[in-house]
């Protein structure tokens, strides 16, 4: 759980890099940062991979590796350096979003058992007070037949 | 976030979104952007994460200014970017909420476990309640066991030592009624008594204590009636045999005397001749040993009572055989009270030549005639 504010801390920098590159700077990326980041997402997105072992973000992760292509194709083509700034630029957007439906499948799965535990919990413990109630008619039984 | 940029965010988005109602060719992501933004928790997203959706808004923007500049391309990169940014703050904000409900659970599960540990040690207090109740229970039923074990032997025993007691009763009314020669003189109840004490034993053999109790006292009442009937005929036969004995007893005492003897139902008779010299009244000194020795006899068997009966032959006249007879008689009586023999128990008769026990025309017929008899007379009531 800890892991969580380090990737949004991450991600959200790597966000608003992206985002105040991609218009201007990114286009202008030299070919070297751009396969520095291609090959960073890459890393990021396999990491992302393993953790995802619910597969609660297939479509992002599919996204992404078409995003990852892209820009990969458009690393060496001075033309196409808006477009590469772009996919650079998304896939700065989804890892977050990846890292974030991973976490938040993580969060309800720790909820949903959290919940079924507390759901026993609470049962035991009616199931416990039926019994103190059932043990305190007898005790009450048992006294007044002792009293007589 | 400054407001101005707020206000100008929102009136572009605003506008922007009007304007493309209307156009059915607008970028998916664009629409969908917009139309996420309109969600019921679109609010509370925003304000989890404003830095996303400033971020978000900012693509949004451009991506409006390109769709003015009909730069399609850039139109999709910036709204795709947009709703990524969009969904991130969602999926982040769902997280939130789930971590809320974590909270939220894990509160629950303390509160939960404090219930449960209170409630486990109230059960744990009630079971140890009910143990020592049942216990208590148990106890109490062991002690209502015991007592009324005890109550039963009491019960028992008294009703043992009743029968003991009635069968005890029982065998001394026999002992009694035996004493009596019961089985002899009332053999009807006493052979009853006796069947009904057997009877008695075996029950009480048999465990049957009221049964046991109930023959006694029965063997018991039919005993003393089998008593209470022998003891008169047992008196009468003892005293009986008492009187033949003494009667015996005297018979043989009066051989002494040198009399002739008889017994008859009036008692022992002993007959002396030559008491007295012819026509005399004194005893003649001959005869004094033999009339000692009789009042001896009487002294001796004091209960009976002696009848002196003088009497003559038929010589001289009746009347002078009478006065004769009863002179010589008294002088008899004289004799023996002399030698101390009560005169209450003497009675002296003079019988004259009335009753011959002799031929008187023989001179042996007439001295056998002239006899004094002393009757030992029995008593009346034998």
């Amino acid at each position: 759980m800890n892991r969580r504010p380090v990737f949004g801390a991450t991600f959200l920098a790597a966000l608003f890099l992206s985002s105040s590159l991609s218009s201007t700077v990114a286009a202008k990326q030299p070919a070297a940062e751009a396969q520095e980041s291609i090959q960073s997402h890459t890393v990021t997105l396999q990491q992302l991979g393993e953790r995802d072992e619910r597969r609660v973000a297939t479509a992002e992760f599919g996204m992404a590796r078409a995003w990852l292509g892209e820009a990969q194709s458009y690393v060496d083509s001075r033309r196409k350096r808006e477009q590469l700034g772009w996919a650079l630029a998304r896939l700065d957007a989804v890892m977050p979003l990846i890292d974030a439906l991973i976490l938040r499948a993580e969060a309800e799965d720790a909820a949903s058992a959290a919940s079924a535990r507390v759901d026993a919990k609470e049962a035991e413990v009616d199931r416990v007070e039926d019994e103190v109630d059932e043990l305190r008619n007898r005790r009450d039984a048992l006294e007044k037949e002792v009293a007589k | 976030m400054r407001p101005q940029f707020i206000a100008l965010i929102t009136a572009l988005t605003v506008s922007l979104a009007l304007g493309c109602a209307h156009n059915p060719d607008r970028a998916p992501a664009m629409v969908s952007y917009e139309m996420a933004k309109e969600a019921e928790e679109a609010e509370t997203i925003r304000e989890r994460n404003p830095e996303l959706y400033n971020a978000a808004e900012v693509e949004y923007t451009t991506a409006v200014k390109s769709e003015r500049a009909k730069e399609d391309e850039a139109v999709a990169h910036h709204s795709e970017v947009a709703i990524l940014l969009w969904r991130t703050a969602e999926a982040r904000s769902h997280t939130i909420d789930a971590e809320a409900r974590l909270a939220t659970a894990g509160r629950r599960f303390i509160t939960a476990e404090a219930a449960l540990a209170s409630a486990q040690a109230e059960r744990d207090e009630e079971v140890l309640a009910i143990a020592r109740l049942e216990k208590l229970i148990q106890l109490q039923e062991q002690m209502d066991s015991a007592a009324k074990a005890m109550a039963t032997q009491k019960q028992n025993e008294k009703a043992k030592a009743a029968t003991n007691a009635a069968m005890l009763a029982a065998m001394a009314a026999l002992k009694d009624a035996e004493a009596v020669q019961a089985s002899v003189f009332a053999p009807a109840p006493y052979s009853r008594a006796q069947e009904m004490l057997a009877v008695a034993t075996v029950s009480l053999k048999n465990g049957d204590l009221a049964g046991a109790e109930k023959l006694s006292a029965d063997a018991a009442a039919a005993a003393i009636n089998a008593k209470q009937l022998a003891a008169p005929k047992f008196e009468a036969d003892r005293a009986h045999r008492t009187y033949e004995a003494r009667l015996k007893g005297l018979f043989e005492g009066a051989k002494t005397s040198g009399g002739d003897r008889r017994v008859s139902d009036r008692g022992v008779t002993v007959t002396l001749r030559s008491v007295f010299e012819s026509g005399e009244i004194f005893v003649a000194p001959i005869s004094k040993a033999s009339l000692e020795k009789l009042a001896e006899l009487a002294s001796n068997y004091s209960e009976f009572a002696v009848i002196v009966e003088a009497h003559t032959d038929n010589r001289g006249g009746t009347t002078a055989n009478l006065t004769l007879s009863q002179s010589r008689a008294n002088a008899v009586l004289t004799f023996l009270v002399e030698k101390g023999v009560s005169p209450t128990r003497i009675t002296s008769i003079g019988k004259g030549p009335a009753e011959p026990i002799a031929d008187n025309r023989s001179r042996d017929g007439r001295a056998v005639n002239r006899r004094v008899e002393i009757t030992f007379v029995q008593p009346p009531a034998r």
